[in-house]
């Protein structure tokens, strides 16, 4: 693509200005001079924020040079508005037209931006206007945030990308910038622009953030919980499959001890003949009372949990809480009725109110507007509006039916209290009073002879060990029951969570897929840089052997990490020499000028490049860019390219432009070469 | 933001690490099946002293969390228990934060104050549990049973 015409409008120092650039047969270089003060960098900042708007300024040294303040894209555009423009319905704007090889290969592009009556700019304040094709097709763009980012895509996909602008459009103060770090910094730093490595690394980190924050997103709701809440129900899982082994072996362990005990008072009974019946009957009521026994513990063991702990709150708080029950019922009783009350006082009034009845009753209208605030503050103490209203009620956590609830509760409670434990307890201790009772009777079968004696005593032996069993049983029981009730919780709480993860399934695969995708782009980021070191360091060389007049340089070699090896012609290495400035510069002019040769064909707009090189260098820079087959703008000092310069750029020159300032205005002068065309 | 019920059925609550420990322990002591069931004698006990309970935010963290649900149980005893909270508090109102703090902070004070209180029956399950009953009615009852 070629710049074939440059409309300014208010833009600077120039009111109007109309170039046309067009290249015929093989002169592809335009030189624009002026000298300074007569706007040959604002051309080079028109073209830039034209083509990129807001995300041009980075390129504009104007606008965000170091070591001056940072102007920013509004403020800069606030001082670029010509001065004679200033006003009312100010705008500046910058038409920029573009041709290819083929006649359909046109794009013409149109900035306008806006200005108040006080000369500011602002986001809104901006057209962005592209024709493309043969017959000057408008592009549309739709409204809305969107018209910025398609207008940038487009731009980018028919001219250059505004990451690669910075190689064909730039100034000294650019040029000096990347000539200051080292080789290997500039390759790298100038291969991955062009290749788009840094567009792709930001991509990877968004499609990393997104990853991530969506399933943060999901981990504020089960995701992340769901790994931890498995692990704890497989916890809890072996902890119960521990305890019903455990409980599986008590109770095998009092199998036989039953047995056995059954056995002794079998062969008790035998030794005592008739007695055996009582005593079998002895041993099933100590049973049957110590099953009793356990269960009114178990009652107890609730009641210390449930009545017990709400009982111990206390008969005062009880009390004040039933008090404050009663009285927002009392106060939603009373908003309920005042708010009826209202309604029938207002439907009274108005039938009350009616001029002839008035009349009918002898009333007066005065009389009635002296009675009618009386019979409103009557009104409202019949309706209840004298209850202290305007209160929120204490317990609003409870609704009309709760309180009925809670107050009925608190009395039970106060009924409860003192006799239900002291019942209980009552009867947990005949209980167990009981059962010591039987064990004497049992014991006393002790003594009729030595064998009966030695058989009571193992009797005892055994029902202890069973008693004790059966205590572990019991308590294994109830950490059983512990267990499951929390495992009831946690195994909700896991499906609750599984069915939301299920939910959010979708979600998950996109975060999956933008790590995969993120995954490809840091391997083709690995392999992207090396697949074309070959091919940009034979350009690199070529350009900087044909800029470079010391000629030790015969070749220079990328290795895969980024390195930048030169070396002369015995294959020396001469990268470690010290470079001079001007040197440096060589560097970075064949980097950039390499860059262009690897990127899609655009216009290279140098501005005052020249000022750091010897003669000679200036002499091989010029004559390396002119033999490149693509347009060439030179924005130059009268100073910078003197005669000698011109004549060599002759036979590729197409236009020589020379700015000139008169009145607060700049404009081009007289034409020097027959190519320019330009209006004013 | 008022209160609601519904929301408090799943809310976690928590006390201190050693007052938690306490818990443990009177869990234990007590035979009782469920951690909450010294936590609710020690909120019920604390509820009964009057005046705000200190709490310490400076401990050495946390203990393990209960759910409101079974903290305080559903229906009418999640209410009641709610109702005695808020109640205590008056004329200060509670958001859901705050009922929790008020929680955690009734939940020490009163666990340990159910260690005093074991301690001054020398350990014994009768005379602690009667001297809770006494406690709840104010009124003095015979030694409940035994029940480890």
């Amino acid at each position: 693509m070629r710049l074939t015409r440059l409309r300014l409008r208010n833009w600077k120092a120039f009111r109007s200005l109309d170039l046309e650039l067009g290249i015929s047969g093989k002169r592809n270089v335009f030189i624009i001079e002026g000298s300074n003060g007569f706007g040959k960098t604002s051309l080079l900042e028109a073209i830039i924020l034209a083509l990129y708007g807001r995300e041009g300024v980075a390129l504009v040294g104007r606008a965000s040079s170091r070591g001056r303040a940072e102007l920013g894209y509004d403020a800069f555009l606030e001082r670029a508005l010509h001065q004679a423009a200033r006003g009312s319905d100010a705008s500046a704007s910058v038409e920029l037209s573009f041709e290819g090889e083929g006649d359909d290969e046109r794009v013409t592009l149109q900035r306008i931006w806006h200005f108040n009556p006080a000369g500011r700019h602002r986001k809104a304040d901006e057209e962005l206007r592209l024709w493309t094709g043969a017959d000057d097709d408008l592009v549309v763009l739709p409204e809305g945030p969107e018209r910025e980012v398609e207008g940038r895509d487009f731009v980018g996909r028919a001219l250059v990308p505004a990451r690669l602008a910075s190689f064909f459009l730039f100034d000294g103060e650019h040029l000096d910038r990347l000539a200051g770090r080292d080789l290997d910094q500039q390759v790298r730093l100038g291969l991955e622009h062009a290749l788009g490595i840094p567009v792709l690394r930001r991509l990877g980190e968004d499609l990393k953030t997104y990853a991530r924050d969506r399933r943060r997103l999901l981990a504020g709701t089960a995701g992340a919980d769901i790994d931890a809440l498995i692990d704890s129900v497989a916890d809890h899982e072996r902890e119960q499959k521990r305890i019903r082994a455990e409980l599986e072996q008590v109770n095998q362990r009092l199998v036989p001890l039953r047995e056995e005990r059954d056995s002794i008072v079998a062969r008790i009974g035998s030794l005592h003949g008739e007695s055996y019946e009582s005593f079998k009957l002895l041993f099933e009521e100590r049973e049957r009372r110590a099953r009793m026994r356990d269960g009114l513990q178990d009652r107890l063991r609730q009641t210390l949990s449930f009545d017990l702990a709400l009982a111990l709150a206390g008969p005062s708080l009880r009390a004040a809480a039933r008090e404050a029950i009663a009285s927002d019922i009392a106060l939603a009783q009373s908003t309920s009725m005042r708010a009826a009350g209202a309604g029938r006082y207002d439907a009274l009034i108005k039938m009350l109110s009616d001029p002839d009845d008035l009349a009918e009753a002898g009333l007066s209208s005065a009389q009635w507007k002296a009675f009618e605030p009386r019979l409103r503050h009557a009104w409202a103490r019949v309706w209840g509006d004298a209850s202290g209203g305007g209160s929120d009620p204490l317990h609003d956590h409870l609704g009309e039916s709760d309180r009925l609830l809670v107050d009925e509760r608190l009395r039970q409670i106060e009924a409860f209290g003192v006799e239900a434990i002291a019942e209980l307890a009552h009867e947990a201790e005949a209980a167990d009073a009981t059962v010591a009772g039987i064990d004497r009777q049992i014991a006393d079968q002790r003594g009729i002879d030595d064998i009966s004696q030695q058989l009571a005593d193992r009797l005892r032996e055994t029902q202890a060990e069973i008693s004790g069993l059966e205590e572990q049983a019991r308590s294994l029981t109830r950490d059983l029951e512990s267990l499951d009730s929390e495992l009831g919780t946690k195994d909700r709480a896991l499906a609750k969570a599984r069915s939301e993860v299920d939910a959010d399934a979708p979600l998950l695969a996109r975060a999956d897929r933008a790590d995969a995708v993120n995954r490809v782009l840091a391997r083709l980021i690995d392999e992207l840089f090396p697949l074309n070191l070959a091919a940009f360091a034979k350009e690199l060389t070529n350009a900087y052997t044909a800029m470079t007049h010391k000629g030790a340089v015969k070749d220079i070699r990328i290795d895969e990490s980024g390195r930048v090896t030169l070396l002369d012609q015995e294959g020396r290495d001469l990268s470690e020499l010290d470079p001079s400035a001007g040197e440096s510069q060589i560097f970075a002019f064949a980097l950039m000028a390499a860059i262009t040769r690897i990127a899609p064909p655009f216009p290279i707009v140098l501005d005052t490049p020249l000022a750091r090189l010897d003669p000679e260098h200036r002499d091989r820079v010029l004559r390396y860019f002119a033999g490149l087959d693509q347009q060439i703008i030179f924005l130059s000092q009268p100073a910078e390219l003197s005669e000698r310069y011109i004549e060599l750029l002759e036979p590729h020159l197409a236009a020589r432009i020379r700015l000139e300032h008169r009145a607060g205005e700049s404009r081009p002068a007289d034409e020097t070469v027959p190519q320019r065309r330009a209006s004013v | 933001m008022s209160l609601s019920l519904i929301e408090l059925v799943r809310t976690d609550f928590k006390t201190a690490k050693a007052a938690d420990e306490l818990n443990s322990r009177f869990q234990h002591l007590l035979g009782l099946p469920h951690r909450y069931g010294p936590a609710r004698l020690a909120i019920g006990r604390s509820l009964g002293i009057p005046g705000a309970p200190k709490f310490e935010t400076s401990f050495t963290g946390f203990g393990k969390p209960i759910r409101g649900e079974n903290l305080f149980g559903t229906g009418a005893d999640l209410a009641s228990w709610v109702t005695l909270i808020v109640q205590h508090s008056a004329p200060e109102r509670l958001d859901r934060a705050q009922l929790q703090h008020a929680v955690a902070a009734h939940w020490n004070r009163g666990i340990y104050l159910l260690w005093e209180d074991w301690k001054a029956s020398l350990s014994d399950f009768d005379s602690f549990v009667a001297r809770q009953a006494q406690r709840a009615s104010n009124r003095r009852i015979v030694s409940a049973a035994r029940t480890r």
